[in-house]
Formats: C-alpha cells, sequence, structure tokens
C-alpha cells in the first residue's frame, strides 16, 4: 500500500479534479413519500427487545 | 433428471453454490422466459439467504429482491440459488471466502477465478438454460469467465442499478451477468439495465434491446489494441490467442489500430487506493446487532464489535479495512485518497481521448490462463493484486466490457475483452458476437 502511494505521488495531478464517480450521477433522488412497509426491520436481529435493538452497555 | 437436481451435482462437483435449493417453473412468458438465475452472493434475493461469501453475515435473510433480480423474475426467470465469491468482492481467484471455494469446471485443480467465480463455474457447466447475476469492481466479472471460458459483460457504471447489492465501493461497483453466449448475455443485460428510483447514481438511460446488436457484424468497426495490455507479464500463449480473434475481427472488416492508454500502469494504484477506502467505509455496518453474525451481549460497546468482527471478517477483508481506514485518516485522505480519484480522472481521459479514434478496445481479460490452486497459494497479497492489472484500468473508469472466449491455451480458456465508451454496450455486443460465430 505504501508504494502504491509513492506511486501516486509521482503522477502529476496539478489542475485536477477528482472523480468521485467514473460517470456523472445525476443525484435524482427518489420523491419524499411514505410507501407501504411489509418487512419486520427485526426480522435478522438476535437482540430484540420489544420493538427496540438490544446493544451491549456504552461504558 | 431434474434441473435441481442437476444442479446439486454440479456444485457437488464444483462447489459453485452459497446456497441452492429446489426452484420455481419458469416463467413461460417474458424475456427470460424458462431460463433458471443464479444469482451472486451478495445481491440480495428475497426469502435465500445472503452473505457475500462472509461469516459476518451469517444467516442474514434479506426482506426484498434487488432490483436486478426482481427484473430477471419479472422476465420470467426462476432463481435457482446463491453463487460463491470472495468475501465482499475481495479476490481474483475465489479463495477468500467464508464458505466454498468453487473449482474451475475446466480442471478443477485450478481456480474459477475471482470474486464472480461461483457464477462463471454454474455458468460454464450448466446443462440447462441459464444466466447469472454477477458484480464487478475491478474485474470479477472478467476474470471468472475469461478462467472459465463464458461470456461476462460488465456494464458502464450506473447502467445498471445497485439497489439490493452490498456494496464494497460504492463508486466502482457494477451489476452485470454471465452466459454461455453472448446473445443471451445480451438479453439479460436489456432485461436488468435502466433507470431505478431506489438509486440516484443509475442513470436515467432507458435501456435498449442489447440483443439487437449481437448480429450486426463489425465492418467498418475501428478496434484499437492497447500495446500496454500486451506488456511484461503477459503470457505469450494467452497473448497469442488474443491476437488471433483481434486478426479475426479483422478478417470480418473491421480497421484495427494500435492505441496507448499510458495510466494503465498507475491506475492498479489508483483502484486499491479507492476501493480499499470506500471497502473500510461499507464494512463499518456490520457489527452484529441489526443482522448476520450475533454474539451474546457481553462487555462494553467496543469490546462486542470487536468480538464480532474480529471473528466475522476474515483475513483479506481485515486487511482491506485497516489500509482503507489509514488511507482516509485525517490527515492522509488529501493525499491519498483524493489523490487516487485525481488519477482516476487521468485514466478516465485516457480511455476517452482513445474513443475519439476508436470505437472499442481488445485486449488480453487476464495476463494468464486460471492458475492451480498450489500457485495461488504461494503468492503474496500484492501479487494477488497484480492479477488484476489488466481489468482494473477500465473498472475504474466504469466503461462498458465483455469477456468472450477466444480459444484455449495449454488446455485452458483464454478470454479476450472489448471495451467501449461509457454507454455504448451496444458496440461490444457486436464486437463480441462477431467474434463468436466466427
Amino acid at each position: 500500500m505504501l508504494d502504491a502511494f509513492s506511486e501516486l505521488d509521482a503522477v502529476d495531478t496539478s489542475g485536477v479534479e477528482p472523480s468521485y464517480h467514473p460517470v456523472a450521477a445525476e443525484g435524482v433522488p427518489r420523491g419524499d413519500e411514505a410507501k407501504p412497509w411489509d418487512w419486520d426491520p427485526f426480522l435478522n436481529s438476535g437482540h430484540v427487545e420489544g420493538r427496540h435493538f438490544r446493544g451491549p452497555r456504552i461504558t | 433428471m431434474t434441473v435441481y437436481e442437476s444442479a446439486l451435482r454440479l456444485d457437488g462437483m464444483y462447489h459453485a453454490f452459497n446456497h441452492l435449493e429446489e426452484p420455481a417453473e419458469p416463467g413461460s412468458e417474458g424475456r427470460l422466459a424458462g431460463y433458471y438465475l443464479s444469482v451472486k452472493d451478495n445481491l440480495c434475493v428475497r426469502g435465500m439467504p445472503a452473505t457475500a461469501g462472509s461469516r459476518i453475515l451469517e444467516g442474514y435473510m434479506p426482506p426484498f429482491d434487488a432490483t436486478a433480480v426482481a427484473r430477471c423474475r419479472a422476465e420470467g426467470a426462476a432463481v435457482l440459488g446463491k453463487t460463491a465469491m470472495d468475501e465482499f468482492g475481495f479476490g481474483t481467484f475465489s479463495v477468500n471466502s467464508g464458505y466454498g471455494v468453487p473449482l474451475n469446471p475446466c480442471d478443477t485443480g485450478r481456480s474459477a477465478g475471482g470474486s464472480s467465480g461461483g457464477a462463471a463455474a454454474v455458468t460454464a457447466s450448466a446443462g440447462f438454460p441459464h444466466v447469472a447475476l454477477a458484480e464487478s469492481t475491478g474485474g470479477s466479472i472478467s476474470c471468472p469467465a475469461a478462467f472459465c471460458g463464458v461470456v461476462g459483460v460488465t456494464p458502464t457504471y450506473g447502467r445498471v442499478s445497485r439497489w439490493g447489492l452490498i456494496d464494497f465501493a460504492n463508486s466502482l461497483d457494477k451489476v452485470g451477468c454471465m452466459a454461455a453466449t453472448v446473445g443471451e448475455a445480451a438479453l439479460t443485460l436489456s432485461v436488468i439495465s435502466g433507470p431505478d428510483e431506489y438509486d440516484s447514481t443509475a442513470q436515467r438511460v432507458p435501456a435498449p434491446d442489447y440483443a439487437a446488436y449481437v448480429g450486426g457484424g463489425v465492418e467498418g468497426m475501428r478496434v484499437g489494441v492497447p500495446r500496454e495490455y500486451f506488456g511484461e507479464g503477459v503470457d505469450p500463449g494467452v497473448a497469442d490467442r488474443v491476437w488471433a480473434g483481434i486478426k479475426k475481427l479483422e478478417s470480418l472488416g473491421a480497421i484495427v489500430s494500435d492505441v496507448s492508454l499510458p495510466y494503465t500502469g498507475v491506475s492498479l494504484s489508483s483502484y486499491y487506493v479507492v476501493a480499499m477506502a470506500e471497502a473500510s467505509t461499507n464494512l463499518a455496518r456490520f457489527s452484529g446487532l441489526r443482522y448476520g453474525l450475533h454474539m451474546p451481549l457481553e462487555g462494553n460497546f467496543d469490546e462486542y464489535f470487536s468480538a464480532v468482527r474480529s471473528a466475522g471478517f476474515g483475513e483479506e477483508a481485515k486487511r482491506r479495512i485497516i489500509l482503507g481506514t489509514y488511507a482516509r485518516m485525517a490527515g492522509y485522505r488529501d493525499a491519498y485518497y483524493l489523490k487516487a480519484l485525481r488519477v482516476r480522472t487521468l485514466v478516465i481521459g485516457n480511455f476517452k481521448r482513445a474513443f475519439r479514434d476508436v470505437d472499442v478496445l481488445a485486449a488480453p481479460t487476464m495476463p494468464v490462463v486460471a492458475p492451480r490452486f498450489e500457485e495461488i497459494a504461494g503468492l503474496e497479497p500484492l501479487q494477488h493484486y497484480m492479477m488484476d492489472v489488466l481489468t482494473v484500468a477500465p473498472n475504474l473508469a466504469g466503461v462498458p466490457m465483455i469477456s468472450v472466449p477466444c480459444g484455449k491455451c495449454g488446455g485452458m480458456p483464454v478470454g479476450l475483452h472489448l471495451m467501449a465508451d461509457h454507454m455504448r454496450e451496444d458496440l461490444v455486443m457486436r464486437a463480441a458476437g462477431a467474434l463468436e460465430v466466427a
């Protein structure tokens, strides 16, 4: 990985903008509308208490 | 023998599936009527386990279909199972898996390639109507397709929705497909392409009928041969087979010329910095709480998550989390991650300039044929990464590509890689279709 950093360092990128995506993302989100919800978000968790996830203690 | 029995048999021989179940009958209507669909295990299928090849996702049952899966089902395909892969796509040989390692149907002592090795193994051996959904970040469709002698299509970034994909690197991941023939791959790509309101990076361009281009021929098509793709490390036998394929295209009326992609060498470094940085953020969500691997809630927050992640992630995933996190650390982000993204801009520019003069680029897909497992065991991580040298540049640039079989070397298949400008899948389909029938 350090070799990769060195190799990149050797490339002149002055004035070059970073490409966050290879193709310009149109970035149009879907409408902010409530839709029917037909699955249980707790289905895959083994740590559920009522309608909450139960997590480890913080301290 | 039923399709399910046949799939069980080939799974017994090649370990191609992470999950296999008796499928419903395929539909009798739709563009994929009569086809069975295998799905790479990093794409969600409602009611089937999804592990992305990782123990950290053990037990996860997605409650929804990925968009690509839903579109195939809507066109008549029946889902057969989930195919084996490197953990989260981290590999070239499908050996970095928390589950089984797929074997190459052409020689079971050799790798099926990675990371979509299971998809290629099923495609190469299925004796029933079958297409596979797969995914590529840096070459994970092209590599196994070449190693197993099947057709593998990686579309333009954003051509196919990533909704329902367990991401490796968001700015690099592309959902694509594999099939036994170019026509079936083109058909499948037409089905899965197109805008999707659930993925804002999906291009808002309707999907053409790619199958219509397959028989279009190459008369007058300009084919560029990048000289950097035939350099050191490319097996002479592989290069010979690929040149024979290029000569075939020329004999069919294509105009072949030499081109240069000078940033090819540095693309590998750019790719690995970007890919690892993005992977390290994506993998932060696996905490053993809401889904996947769970442990008893012992210790504090840090102790619990460390225990789950230590047990659930494989060695390569841990390596990439550490390296990717390093590349994104405060003070290093501009020097490493942003620098790699700037180099990506140069790599994209390379391709864009080349596509002013040529319609498609033709090169070997992989520098070697599928290696034997004992050879892979002797490789250092950096040598693993070097195997991707021919596939990472087009993946980094997000251009469409297809690997199509072009003969054998030492009894093993060789893949010819055809690449085109963004959203010009039609051109690679035309060229690949011509090669297939020549």
